[in-house]
């Protein structure tokens, strides 16, 4: 039973090194069986006969085994867990001790971080609700929107287009298409005006979600005549209808027709493309599918299973090229774009907000390498306190451990406060944010938002800390040591690393800074722009006019007019005007216009943007009429058809001559042509704030085409000039509506400063944010070269008492310290501004007016910079040129 | 005559064993036979409950020499362990002494 020498001679090898469970249990089994056998063998057995009747006794010896080296190791691994917790809580203790010891840099960090962290989990909130949060679709990253495209821009889709589409494509399960449509929704004592859409049957295939009561549409229920079907949004049923289920197989009444419930759709489906409250199905005719000319409709697509966005698209360029085999007049210039349906709904803000995320990045970076300035000032202080440590034989891994600790714990009180700036600023951001972000109503301190804390805070504790900690172990222990209280020699190299980190920030801060100046120069040129009428005391209010009582447009028309002289005798007689396009309040459809006496190759027709408006139009909203008349009361149904065109439009037809008298057709008279007769020029007017002015014809309400009411779903615009401070407007309007006819609902009352307001909250949005971030990282970096500066004034007393005794002057002495801030300052502007031109270019979208390189831009924030870090040094040079130098020298 | 021992009975008697000094293993087996006249020790039970009372805290092994020169794993009573070998005594005791009474009792 005894072993042989070299396995025991390993053994006490490897028991050496650490505590081996299974060869103790080994030599403490084979001990027990030596002895069993020689007590044996005391009584008379003969030794074979002893070593089996031991081996009988003992049993299964290797499970024996194995059970009591189980029961050691399991001990022992809980023994280890302890140690190191008891060692984590004991380092813990420890740092708080240290922090403790100096707590206004302590608390100052803390603050730091906190608004650092929260800064950027704020924004990260903002992020995950718009970008990031998933959809509430199954399959979402299967649905795709599908859209034509004109010159690259894109249009919506022709129903002659979707028919083929649905017919040739070989990628998608499902395509369907949709129109949004308002209808006037009555009942007992209301009339509320219902956004929905007119969708094909396959739409609720495409957005799979079960619905929560009744059924969707079947495909029979698209062809017309069985149209009058309706599936309700969650969010109506519950408000109008009381959330009864009931509600499923009764008629309702949509703009005055009869509509049969079958269905309502789930609560999450949030459909984001009109905000629509309920669908009816889309009817579309053989006439339609042979339309390729018209494009209304947005289609989104289910791709099958395994397909990727660029195979649709691909695929989807293919059938275009087949489309346009049969239809070329239509299709010039036209493609097709597919593209995700996330990317879809984050459309332009996934630029913008990966800036502001950027820049709140920017920020926690700058908030880290000034606490880490902070932190290596203070390990100047304590390398002796580390160099005892290491002396007394603490190794060098437990040291950095021990610092790494220190820093985690600081990082981690910082996140925890960071939790409250956090919540804070997402209500502010909430609060200030464009109400045109999708999805953001529903942004808020969430489930998301403490994972992204803890990360965050360890990521920073972790950069805060492993730089110190190194450096600090590394170097000679005895020198330190011998060193004793004189710290003077000590501070070299960990001056660079402080100069480093300040040069870092003061870069940092100037590309926070030249961003906040380019938004607000751009804010600037938007404030500045004329649109081409005055916006003063402007209000506006929609009223749609559908229903049985306005079916032909002389019945809208005469409603129209009735609305004007309502409203007009409520405002005595004060400007008063109707119009089907709102410049910054709604879109306007563009139409083709085909002018007497002139050809133009196909897809190079001239176009205009079509508005149907009252004769009182440009004198209310105070357009010059610069040649010819403006539209007058004469210039009614019946009376000789006239227009008015635009400076613009007046400019590309006809370059060098009047317009005047020159006459077109338009607007889908494509049986009867009406020929209207150009009589006057207004001025240009901005439809939207940042873009050109657009190709306009103005036509009177009386005189537009039949069709072009289907276009604006018989809605119409009436705007006034009023006094800014008139508050019971908004009920006196609603009461002249209802004079005119209760049953219209109205909508969208607005005055032009909330229009101007929702035209430039993307840019004022930015501005706010980017100033914020530029006036934190200001004050951060003014902080860090004030740390750096004090320090350094503060550790050579003696040599500026030195100075100053061999006949230095105390401007000189305040000379050299601001020489040595501003060399400082002026290597983090040069550097800042380097990376600024190139990091800046990722603004160029976001900008008006005005280049992401503008010189003038970087030479604000330049100066700027520079003087705030002139100023932080003032306080430290001050106190340099006033050293006493006989005191400093003899202390 | 084999006696089943009752739980937790095995590691009281390791204790009470351990009371007069430290020992090893085979020794405390030895022991308990030879003072209980009757009972068997097993191997299979005795190491197991050594080692688990060492996890506990309540014996500390230490290696040492014996008379012939073998290294041999010595077991002895921590503070911890002789707490234990006080309670575990009193409620054995306790134990002994009230299922005496009943199995004693002379009427119903």
């Amino acid at each position: 039973m005894t072993e042989p020498p070299t396995q025991a001679a390993w053994r006490r090898y490897l028991r050496f090194w650490r505590t081996d469970a299974r060869a103790d249990v080994d030599d403490e089994l084979a001990f027990h069986l030596e002895q069993r056998v020689r007590d044996l063998e005391a009584t008379g057995m003969s030794r074979a006969a002893a070593c089996d009747e031991a081996a009988r006794r003992i049993g299964d010896v290797s499970a024996l085994k194995n059970v009591c080296v189980q029961i050691d190791e399991s001990g022992m691994r809980r023994r280890e867990r302890e140690e190191w917790r008891d060692a984590l809580r004991m380092d813990v203790r420890t740092a708080l001790r240290q922090l403790a010891r100096s707590p206004v840099v302590t608390a100052v960090s803390i603050l730091t971080l906190a608004l650092g962290i929260g800064a950027n989990t704020a924004i990260f909130n903002i992020v995950y609700a718009v970008l990031l949060r998933p959809l509430p679709y199954a399959n979402a990253d299967r649905l795709a929107v599908v859209a034509e495209t004109q010159r690259d821009l894109r249009t919506g889709v022709g129903p002659g287009q979707f028919t083929e589409w649905v017919a040739r494509n070989r990628v998608f399960e499902s395509l369907s298409a949709e129109s949004g449509a308002t209808f006037n929704l009555s009942g007992v004592g209301f009339a509320q005006r219902v956004t929905g859409a007119m969708v094909t049957p396959s739409k609720f295939r495409t957005l799979v979600m079960p619905p929560a009561a009744g059924r969707y549409f079947v495909d029979e229920e698209a062809t017309p005549g069985r149209e009058h079907v309706v599936v309700l949004s969650y969010a109506l049923f519950t408000q109008q209808f009381g959330g009864d289920a009931g509600i499923v197989g009764r008629t309702i009444s949509l703009s005055e027709t009869p509509y049969v419930v079958v269905g309502v759709a789930p609560p999450d489906y949030a459909p984001e493309s009109y905000g629509e409250q309920l669908w009816v199905p889309l009817a579309l005719t053989a006439q339609h599918k042979t339309k390729f000319n018209e494009h209304w409709l947005l289609v989104y697509g289910k791709l099958k299973p395994g397909v990727s966005l660029a195979a649709a698209q691909r695929d989807m360029e293919r059938v275009t090229r087949e489309i346009a085999a049969l239809q070329p007049a239509a299709m010039i210039d036209r493609s097709v774009r597919v593209v995700g349906i996330r990317e879809d709904l984050a459309g332009d803000y996934e630029r913008q907000l990966g800036v502001l995320f950027g820049a709140a990045a920017l920020i926690l970076l700058l908030a880290c390498s000034n606490i880490a300035g902070l932190i290596l000032a203070r390990l100047t202080t304590r390398r002796r306190e580390i160099a005892v440590r290491l002396a007394l034989g603490a190794g060098r891994a437990r040291v950095v451990r021990l610092l790494l600790t220190e820093s985690v714990v600081l990082a981690a009180m910082g996140g925890v406060a960071s939790l409250a700036v956090a919540s804070g600023a997402t209500t502010l951001l909430l609060r200030i944010a464009p109400a045109s972000v999708p999805r953001l109503d529903q942004a808020d301190v969430g489930a998301a938002t403490l994972p992204f804390v803890i990360v965050a805070t360890l990521v920073a504790g972790l950069v805060l800390g492993i730089f110190p900690a190194l450096r600090s172990t590394r170097g000679d222990v005895q020198q330190a040591l011998r060193e004793s209280g004189r710290t003077s020699s000590a501070a070299g190299p960990r001056d660079h690393a402080r100069s480093a980190l300040v040069v870092g920030e003061i870069a940092l801060a100037l590309v926070l800074m030249t961003g906040a100046v380019l938004f607000v120069r751009s804010a600037r040129n938007l404030a500045d722009i004329d649109p081409g009428f005055d916006p003063t005391g402007l209000r506006s209010v929609r009223v749609s006019l559908a229903g049985s009582r306005y079916q032909s447009p002389a019945q809208i028309a005469s409603g129209i007019t009735r609305l004007l002289a309502s409203v007009s005798a409520l405002l005595h007689a004060r400007a008063v005007a109707a119009t089907t396009g709102l410049p910054m309040g709604n879109g306007v459809p563009d139409v083709q216009l085909h002018i007497a006496g002139r050809e133009f190759p196909p897809g190079q027709e001239p176009a205009a943007n079509f508005l149907g408006v009252s004769p009182t139009y440009f004198e209310t909203m105070r357009i010059p009429i610069v040649r010819g008349r403006a539209l007058t009361a004469n210039d009614r149904a019946g009376a000789p058809p006239v227009v008015v065109i635009n400076e613009e439009l007046a400019h590309r037809l006809w370059p060098n001559e009047s317009p005047l008298g020159k006459r077109f057709y338009c607007c889908g008279d494509d049986s009867v042509h009406v020929w209207r007769e150009i009589v006057g020029v207004s001025r240009n007017v901005r439809h939207w704030l940042t873009a050109r002015p657009f190709d306009e014809i103005y036509v009177p309400y009386e005189q537009a085409p039949a069709a072009s009411w289907v276009w604006f779903s018989n809605t119409v615009t009436l705007v006034m000039r009023t006094e800014r401070s008139d508050a019971i407007l908004p009920m006196r309007l609603r009461t002249a509506i209802a004079a005119v006819d209760p049953s219209l609902p109205l909508f969208e009352q607005f005055s032009y400063d909330d229009l101007w307001r929702r035209s430039t909250s993307t840019n004022r949005f930015a501005m706010q944010l980017f100033s914020a971030f530029a006036a934190l990282a200001l004050t951060l970096a003014a902080i860090g070269i004030y740390g750096v500066l004090a320090y350094l004034v503060s550790h050579r007393t003696q040599e500026i008492a030195v100075r100053m005794a061999l006949g230095a002057t105390r401007p000189q002495v305040f000379a050299l310290i601001l020489r040595q801030g501003g060399a400082l300052a002026a290597g983090g502007i040069f550097i800042g501004i380097a990376i600024a031109v190139v990091a800046s270019r990722a603004l160029q979208q976001l900008l008006y007016g005005i280049e992401p390189t503008d010189p003038i831009t970087y030479a604000i924030a330049g100066f700027a910079l520079a003087a705030v870090a002139l100023a932080a040094c003032y306080v430290p040079a001050r106190r340099a040129a006033s050293v006493e130098p006989y005191s400093a020298l003899r202390g | 005559m084999r006696v089943d021992l009752p739980q937790g009975t095995l590691e009281t008697m390791v204790l009470k064993t351990l009371s007069w000094g430290p020992m090893h293993g085979y020794g405390i087996g030895k022991w308990i036979e030879r003072t209980s006249n009757a009972l068997t020790v097993e191997e299979g039970s005795l190491y197991p409950a050594l080692h688990r009372m060492e996890m506990r805290g309540w014996l500390e092994p230490e290696w040492r020499t014996t008379e012939n020169n073998r290294r041999a794993k010595y077991y002895r009573l921590t503070p911890e362990g002789r707490k234990q070998l006080r309670a575990q005594s009193k409620s054995w005791s306790h134990l002994v002494a009230s299922v005496g009474l009943v199995l004693e009792a002379t009427e119903p």
